[in-house]
């Protein structure tokens, strides 16, 4: 399947099984990170659909859990589960639940939901790897609400220090967490288009700082997003990647974009039948 | 505080919910407290604070998903005089920020209330991660903080009242959900470091449930009951410190089983520390049935069904009791 399609059908996929379930889900979150996604499983991630099969092969990890909606889709969509698998998605018992269980026979590398420990982990499997000398890619998505927590720039640190550039993050910068802006000590994107680039530079300044190699993107361009990827697997690159990806929580979703009640909420049928998936 | 506990009153706070009726209660306290500070780390929205933030907006302050400094930064707030009430998932105070809480309010004593959200099984499908299993396990290893776990909503605000005035470093455990049962329908006594009578029928079972146990509890009692078994079953609100004194006492009218229960892995919580008073009060050799989560990760579900499935409800909890005291 084409990239661009994989997009729509993971897209679409989201909000069916999400509503079928009868349950809440993160669909925001899931949203904003799923072209990027799309574009990693599609072209570049290079493992097995049974990860235990080797411990040699790319890893994938979603620090930011909670967006397992939006990884279920791609991973159904790239054939490492069945339909069937995927309806199990928010029933009493199941193993498919609001954030990732790890299942290496159903592509699931590891257990998260408390944020900032994916991105730990994924530094200590790109570190490993190059003590291997073999010559995988470790790929992390990251929330920005996620940045929040110490252990993230713990792990920062730790890639920059032991410059392990075979790890590429993509920041899913949504602008949004879970309290509203009401609440929130920082604006979301809503705001005037000086706090976007606030934003922006805040994360590009930390990470050039701490050591990392910045791409600042749209999130949501499919060609910019191929274009970084590459750039990541460029020989000459020598230090850990960050695709700083400005992205619309909610995206693809008219009714969802940008709006923090779709942070953690459930579908009604009235609104099921209003939505318009692009 | 300016509260009513009222049966009208109580059947709201109950189909509201624990959290939107903390929420309820901080705002009663604030407004009448000057110095209350209520933080969150990004769950703001989940402690029920938002007419919180529409009253007394500078009463809040949303600190983002840092739940380590949030201690340290409610720390600070104490020093300066404030009232400070600090919330997250019962996971995340109880494990990520734990040497925080160890440093700053048993070390050094520092009067800070931090309330564990929607612990127990309460969060459903947002699983292991997020359930609060050991809490009450990790929270009795530090000197000096209290812990308190409401029985139902009500009791929630009496607790918010009885910590706003005690201004002692403590751990609040929410358990339950929306439509969380009720147990009290008037206004009651509460005691720090006692425990309350919520069913008398008899001294052949002793059952002490904390938080959303003390409900299902009561039914089994009832059920026990009907079927010629006599109990008396205890509420406690106050984990830590731990009534010893009352407990020594009904222990020396010779119960033939006495029961914990909580929603709580069975080792390390309160069914540990009733094991503990036993042997401390020289009762270790009666009978004891310890009533709570086996001691392992558990399955995702809808709450009713992780309580039938590990044997929580109140039919679980009569036919557990029964079978214990038939097989002794």
């Amino acid at each position: 399947m084409k990239t661009t399609d994989l997009i729509k059908k993971a897209r679409k996929d989201i909000i069916k099984y999400g509503f079928e379930s009868g349950g809440f889900s993160h669909y925001g979150g899931a949203l904003s990170m799923l072209d990027f996604l799309c574009v990693l499983y599609n072209e570049f991630l290079k493992q097995p659909k049974d990860l235990s099969a080797t411990s040699e092969r790319d890893y994938f990890i979603l620090s930011k859990g909670h967006c397992a909606l939006g990884l279920y889709s791609v991973l159904f969509n790239k054939g490492y589960f069945d339909e069937d698998y995927f309806k199990s998605y928010l029933k009493n018992g199941t193993d498919l639940i609001a954030h990732p269980i790890k299942n290496l026979s159903k592509g699931i590398e590891s257990s998260n939901g408390s944020l900032g420990q994916g991105i730990s982990m994924a530094t200590g499997i790109a570190h490993a790897i190059l003590k291997k000398g073999i010559k995988n890619k470790v790929y992390c998505v990251l929330g920005d609400g996620e940045c929040n927590e110490g252990i993230v720039y713990e792990a920062l640190n730790y890639a920059s220090h032991y410059k392990l550039k075979n790890l590429c993050v993509f920041l899913d910068l949504n602008g949004l967490q879970n309290d509203p802006e009401e609440y929130d000590f920082r604006r979301s994107y809503k705001g005037s288009s000086k706090e976007i680039l606030d934003i922006g530079l805040k994360y590009t300044n930390i990470f050039k700082s701490i050591g990392w190699k910045i791409n600042y993107i749209n999130g949501h361009d499919e060609d910019e997003l191929r274009k970084s990827l590459s750039e990541f697997h460029q020989k000459d690159n020598d230090k850990p990647f960050v695709i700083i990806g400005k992205t619309i929580k909610g995206n693809g979703v008219l009714l969802m974009e940008n709006d923090n009640e779709w942070h953690h909420n459930k579908i009604s049928k009235s609104f099921y039948e209003q939505i318009k998936v692009l | 505080m300016n509260y009513e506990i009222s049966k009208r009153q109580v059947r709201l706070w109950s189909r509201i919910g624990p959290r939107t009726s903390f929420g309820q209660a901080i705002l009663e306290l604030a407004n009448s407290d000057e110095n209350l500070i209520a933080i969150s780390a990004d769950l703001g929205r989940s402690s029920g604070f938002g007419p919180l933030v529409s009253k007394h907006p500078k009463k809040f302050i949303n600190v983002g998903i840092s739940e380590q400094n949030m201690i340290g930064v409610s720390a600070g707030f104490s020093k300066l005089g404030f009232n400070v009430y600090a919330t997250s998932f019962a996971p995340f105070l109880s494990y990520r920020a734990s040497e925080m809480i160890r440093m700053n309010l048993s070390y050094m004593k520092i009067p800070v209330n931090i309330v564990g959200l929607a612990s127990g099984l309460a969060l459903e499908f947002l699983g292991n991660s997020h359930f609060g299993l050991e809490d009450i396990s990790i929270f009795r290893t530090f000197p000096g903080i209290n812990i308190f776990s409401p029985a139902d909503c009500s009791e929630i605000f009496k607790i918010i009242e009885l910590t706003s005035k005690l201004k002692q470093p403590s751990y609040i455990r929410l358990t339950g959900g929306v439509n969380f049962p009720i147990v009290y329908e008037e206004d009651y006594d509460i005691e720090f470091g006692k425990f309350n009578s919520v069913f008398s029928s008899g001294d052949e079972v002793h059952i002490y449930a904390t938080g959303s146990m003390v409900y299902h509890c009561r039914e089994a009692a009832k059920l026990l009951e009907d079927s010629g078994i006599f109990c008396k079953v205890f509420n406690v609100h106050t984990i830590q410190p731990f009534d010893s004194h009352s407990f020594r006492e009904n222990c020396s009218k010779s119960p033939k089983l006495i029961v914990s229960a909580e929603e709580h892995f069975v080792s390390g919580g309160l069914g540990s520390l009733v094991l503990e008073e036993m042997h401390s009060s020289q009762h270790a050799n009666l009978s004891l049935l310890k009533i709570g989560l086996p001691n392992k990760y558990l399955e995702s579900g809808e709450y009713e069904f992780l309580l039938n499935k590990y044997e929580l409800d109140s039919i679980s909890i009569f036919n557990s009791i029964k079978n214990k005291l038939h097989k002794e």
